[in-house]
């Protein structure tokens, strides 16, 4: 039943990761102003918004990714993987809640991105790796 | 006797994709409908209603409809899949179309709609058409291979 628990929680760790960064998505642009001074030139704004739109989409791409892995079963009961994984999503929905609460400055998301999608996603390409080719069923 | 089962081998006919998606539905289902609630508290503090005892009554009896409508259909998916009955899967799958409205109603027809909340239901929606595409995956499968019984 630990496993199961497991299971659940990591589903809720990625929902809540994946419904923050849609809203982050839809209401963007009082992040983008906060890291510009007061005074700025349409360029400046739209070059910092496209920035933060590719960090958005890496980020849904790579919850695509660990969605995959987790629903087709490759690191579904896989405690490591999982453990990994709910802290790393929970962490991040708490934080780009705030994020978005708080309009924070829009280049603190690449902290966030970098701890909370992007290792995840590298050790659930791992585990992929691990189970498609080496086999370790672990 | 075991002379009339000679030769007959027991072939498990449940859909693995949908006891996932049922397992992980259930505990979707349950924090939307706190998500929801703690929002209509929210909403209700903040934002001025019509007529506040009335429509915001209405708003939250409707969340507790959901819930217990979805918890039901969700039984049936399971009871259905796991033993392989086909008339509980298509209760659940009838039973999908009145989440199906609630689901609208909140996305298109309350009072205030949040972005979140667009977010939550669209999850929530996609949750139910996997559901219902592999409810009847499995439904004919049971139909199929209760032809070849014969």
């Amino acid at each position: 039943m630990f496993i199961g628990s497991l299971v659940a929680s990591r589903f809720l760790g990625l929902i809540a990761h994946f419904v923050v960064t849609v809203v982050i998505f839809l209401s963007k642009d009082a992040n983008v102003k906060a890291c510009l001074p007061l005074q700025y030139t349409e360029s400046e704004f739209s070059s910092k918004d496209k920035e933060l739109i590719v960090g958005l989409s890496l980020t849904l791409v790579f919850l695509g990714l660990e969605f995959g892995g987790f629903i087709g079963g490759c690191s579904m009961f896989n405690g490591t993987a999982g453990m990994l994984s709910i802290a790393a999503h929970s962490s991040a929905a708490i934080s780009l809640s705030m994020f978005v609460l708080e309009e924070w400055d829009c280049d603190k998301f690449w902290y966030i991105f970098g701890f909370c999608s992007a290792f995840p996603a590298v050790m659930e390409i791992g585990v992929l790796i691990s189970v498609l080719v080496f086999r370790a069923d672990r | 006797m075991a002379g009339n089962n000679r030769g007959k081998t027991v072939v498990e006919l449940s859909s693995l994709p949908l006891q996932i998606f049922l397992f992980l539905n259930i505990w979707y289902v349950m924090v939307f409908c706190v998500a929801e609630l703690l929002l209509y508290v929210y909403k209700g503090i903040l934002l001025p209603y019509p007529d506040t005892a009335k429509t915001l009554t209405i708003e939250i009896i409707i969340i507790f409809l959901l819930a217990f409508i979805e918890g039901v259909r969700i039984f049936l998916g399971y009871k259905g899949n796991l033993a392989e009955r086909t008339m509980a899967l298509i209760f659940s799958v009838v039973l999908g179309i009145p989440v199906l409205f609630i689901d609208l109603f909140i996305l298109l027809w309350q009072t205030y709609v949040l972005r979140i909340e667009v977010v939550l239901v669209s999850v929530a929606l996609a949750f139910l058409g996997f559901e219902i595409i592999f409810s009847f995956a499995a439904i004919f499968t049971f139909k199929r291979h209760q032809t070849m019984l014969r």
